[in-house]
């Protein structure tokens, strides 16, 4: 059902309050994103990016709020239920499964249809054409991989699922920018299936590097949100994300 | 066929092909019971302390349907194999799943308290029947004779079904999609659910499993050990399946089995040449030198982080704390408390003073878990071994050596400090459950072996009271009183401890090990010395307890009691001094006065679960909300502004994952 305008909404969060405890992290937080867009989710550490990740896959459910995927209420389901509907998050850190080998990481992906061997194991060929290297490793334990092969084993896993809204938890975090480039690569081969795409970054020019639309977090709430390219003509924003600290610490610094 | 091969050098020992087949035997149902601790481990992140008992549940069932209903076997072994996978949803359903988020030294109690609830239920079954001759209910009747040994019905399935079953979970985990999936939910449960893998129906999966896998180990070793098969798997047979499943390191399946029939093999060769107790020294050697070897890539650090236990008392903002009025709480408390133990044994009999001496001295023991457990995170299922240890120390030197009676009491905690650093030194490479592992085979080695020594306490002695001029500790009053002053330097040396650099020392290393070491604690040295803290204060207290009973054995440092001191400690609130003292004074207490069994193992298990599931902080939860009502009520008469930080929660919020 399509939401405002005339373009079908992938993801419409309203209003989102949530709290860890008695801890707040959200304010009121609206995102809408358009099916089959790219969107980047840029801001600080601990703006709350993950968290809203958190709870548009159901892992922590909201306090208020809705969250509407595909036109469908999705906010008091849980994250198993959700993959159903086509929502795959790639969570941030490395998130393989360490003592699963490869293959075996790359299988759970495809949990929900592991009774079709065939369509399986043509999605597992189809990872593998992407990132030749995990086809070398397949029977290798997943926690002896690199970080990069790891977030590859990650991305690949998600791939597998199938997802029509996929979202990226710090793609780029800690990797060498010629492992970024790679991981891109099946990144554009998501959009070119038509997956609707939501990256959280620190790193901004490989956000926006793909990324049509923008959302800016900063504590809890979102600061900016608009076409990716007006991002760019907001430097007091951006400069938050790298130098905040940095300045802050400037101007705790006598002299 | 009584072939023997026998070893000359270094030493004489014989190998009976005998031992050696019965020895497989009983280790494949090691093996078997290590099959299931794994799964458990696998999924839920503990050990199933109520592994054994499950099955033993299920095995009454069946004794009860056979041989009073006159059911046909397989009926009754099937109807049996229902209700323990039914005992394992329950158990998942209704407590591991409301502890998903909590530390898994909790749902490891948890566990213990469902062991007891089972154990309950067995007994209760198990007296209701009255044709007690006809012994415990066999499917077959063949029989296979070696020589002097008689292999019975059960013991035969035993050796064809073990290797099978192992083999089929084996591949099972290995190569269907559901098999993965369990795997991929035991190690990283947030990602598992992000591909659409319901890890809670899977969790609910693995317990019923393992309620199935250990039904059908008690119905296989049953027939060989009677009816009353609820004695023979307590603490002994859950060591031995640990042993093995430890040395699979809590993962491989084929490996358990391996190490089940080592385990076995070595036990019954062992027994063979030597007596019971050495069989124990033996296994405590082999699961330490494994524990040992292992490398330290088996203990992920998602585990370790698992275990830690942020103190629930929060903090006082600075101006608050220094109120005089609120500076007087904890003595004002502790005067009262004292006043109320000194009155109470006036117009008590003598046997009620001495149920109360046991109070103070197993609250001692208590304490010795607040400062390893609570204050330092490391956990310890042999606290009672200490305790033992410190009673025989103390026998030895006042009778044997003729140390006055203050001497002794001292040097035995020294003793314990020094047995206790030497178990702890493990502990620098292994900790959560592993050290929980080893801390219960010293319990084990400790009962079995160490103090059945005639230079400890031997076949049983009796401990004499002190006595100086006209000062005599003879009568239960006065030694009560002695015992309390016990408990007093107790309280006192878990205080300082708390508010010196050695408990701050121990808490950043508890909260995170590599800060802490970069910040230059000593990581070795706090460890430890939160071992030789504890091992003191456990066997002091075993001291005052010894000298406190009529005589003491062996059997009055039961391995079981290790548990009830960590439950005591937990039911308290883990890291409150009050909680643990009113959480012995709740156990020792309810054990002594509930006078039949039954009600007892009800009591205590019902108890314990509805405290963990729904006052998590235990005692010391209402003793320190307590404490800050009255701490509002004075800040406001002082007229301090108290910033919205102070009412930050108590239990601890999650950060940002």
């Amino acid at each position: 059902m399509p939401a405002g305008g005339d373009a079908p909404c992938a993801l419409e969060v309203r209003d989102l309050d949530f709290s860890y405890g008695r801890l707040q992290v959200l304010f009121g937080v609206s995102v809408d994103v358009a099916d089959g867009e790219i969107v980047a989710l840029l801001g600080t550490n601990g703006a709350g990016k993950s968290t809203l990740l958190r709870a548009v896959c159901g892992l922590d459910l909201p306090d208020r709020g809705t969250v509407r995927c595909f036109g469908e209420d999705v906010t008091r389901l849980p994250a198993e239920a959700r993959v159903d509907r086509g929502i795959v998050q790639v969570p941030g850190g490395r998130s393989t499964f360490p003592s699963l080998t490869v293959l075996e990481n790359l299988r759970t992906g495809g949990y929900r249809y592991r009774r079709d061997r065939a369509r399986l194991d043509a999605a597992v060929e189809e990872v593998f054409g992407h990132f030749p290297v995990l086809a070398e490793r397949r029977d290798q334990a997943a926690g002896t991989l690199s970080g990069g092969e790891q977030q590859m084993v990650a991305l690949g896993r998600a791939f597998i699922a199938d997802p029509r809204l996929l979202l990226i938890d710090e793609l780029s975090l800690g990797l060498a920018p010629v492992i970024v480039e790679q991981l891109l690569g099946i990144v554009r081969a998501f959009a070119a299936r038509g997956t609707t795409l939501v990256l959280v970054e620190q790193s901004v020019n490989v956000a926006l590097s793909v990324a049509t639309t923008a959302y800016f977090m900063e504590r809890g709430q979102v600061r900016f949100g608009g076409p990716a390219a007006d991002l760019l003509d907001r430097p007091d924003l951006l400069r938050s994300v790298f130098l905040e600290g940095a300045e802050q610490s400037l101007s705790a610094t006598p002299g | 066929m009584e072939y023997v091969f026998t070893l000359h050098w270094p030493i004489t020992f014989e190998v009976p092909v005998v031992s050696v087949v019965l020895g497989a035997v009983v280790g494949l149902s090691y093996a078997l019971l290590a099959v299931g601790l794994i799964l458990i481990y696998r999924s839920t992140r503990v050990i199933n302390l109520a592994h054994g008992e499950m099955g033993a549940l299920a095995a009454a069932v069946v004794a009860v349907l056979v041989n009073e209903r006159g059911w046909a076997y397989w009926t009754a072994a099937l109807v049996a194999l229902v209700v323990a996978g039914f005992l394992g949803a329950l158990v998942e359903l209704v407590i591991i799943r409301r502890l998903f988020r909590a530390p898994r030294l909790i749902v490891l109690v948890a566990t213990m308290g469902v062991a007891q609830l089972f154990l309950f239920g067995t007994y209760f079954l198990n007296d209701t029947i009255d044709n007690r001759l006809a012994g415990f209910p066999s499917p077959f009747d063949t029989r296979l004779t070696l020589g002097s040994l008689v292999l019975q019905p059960g013991e035969l399935t035993l050796l064809v079904t073990v290797p099978l079953i192992a083999a089929a979970l084996a591949a099972f985990f290995r190569f269907t999609g559901f098999g993965v999936a369990v795997r991929a939910a035991a190690e990283n449960a947030d990602s598992a659910r992000l591909v659409g893998i319901p890890t809670r129906r899977i969790s609910t999966f693995v317990w019923v499993t393992a309620g199935v896998l250990s039904a059908g180990t008690a119905l296989m070793l049953a027939p060989g050990r009677g009816l009353t098969v609820t004695e023979s798997l307590g603490p002994d047979l859950l060591m031995r399946a640990l042993a093995a499943a430890v040395l699979a390191r809590l993962t491989s399946l084929p490996r358990a089995v391996a190490a089940g029939l080592a385990i076995g093999v070595i036990e019954k060769v062992v027994a063979w040449n030597y007596a019971v107790g050495e069989v124990e020294l033996v296994l405590f050697v082999v699961v330490m030198a494994a524990l040992l070897v292992q490398h330290r890539g088996a203990v992920r650090d998602t585990e370790a982080s698992a275990w830690q236990l942020s103190t629930l008392v929060r903090p006082l903002p600075r101006a608050v704390q220094q109120l005089p009025a609120v500076r007087a709480i904890s003595w004002v408390g502790l005067g009262v408390a004292l006043a109320v133990a000194v009155a109470v044994p006036f117009g008590l009999s003598n046997s009620q003073i001495f149920l109360l001496t046991s109070v103070v001295a197993f609250a001692i023991a208590g304490l010795s878990v607040t400062v390893l457990t609570g204050y330092s995170g490391q956990i310890s299922l042999g606290q009672v071994a200490f305790f033992g240890i410190g009673a025989a120390v103390s026998y030895q030197l006042t009778v044997e050596l003729y140390v006055p009676f203050w001497m002794a009491l001292l040097l035995s905690g020294v003793a314990g400090a020094a047995v206790a650093v030497l178990v702890g030194i493990p502990a620098l490479r292994i900790r959560g459950l592993f050290l929980a592992v080893s801390t219960l085979a010293f319990a084990l080695v400790t009962q079995k072996w160490l103090l059945g020594q005639t230079w400890m306490a031997g076949p049983g002695v009796i401990a004499p009271r002190p006595y100086w001029g006209r000062l005599d500790f003879a009568s239960q009053h006065a030694y009560y009183n002695l015992a309390l002053a016990g408990l007093l330097v107790a309280v006192l040396v878990c205080r300082n401890t708390l508010r010196s650099g050695v408990g701050r020392n121990l808490m950043a290393v508890r909260d995170n090990e590599a800060q802490a070491a970069a910040f230059t604690v000593p990581v070795v040295r706090t460890k430890l010395t939160a071992f030789a803290i504890s091992g003191f204060l456990a066997a002091f207290g075993g001291a005052i307890y010894g000298h406190g009973v009529e005589t003491f054995q062996v059997a009055s440092f039961p391995v079981s009691d290790s548990l009830r001191v960590v439950s005591m400690t937990i039911i308290g609130g883990l890291a409150s001094i009050p909680g643990t003292v009113i959480g012995a004074f709740v156990v020792v207490g309810i054990d002594r006065l509930v006078e039949v069994q039954y009600l007892k193992l009800l009591s205590t298990s019902v108890g314990l679960l509805v405290l963990l599931l729904y006052l998590p902080g235990g005692i010391g939860q209402l003793l320190y909300a307590g404490r800050d009502r009255i701490v509002a009520v004075l800040t406001r008469r002082a007229g301090i502004e108290v910033s919205a930080d102070a009412d930050a929660p108590a239990v601890p919020v999650r950060a940002e994952p």
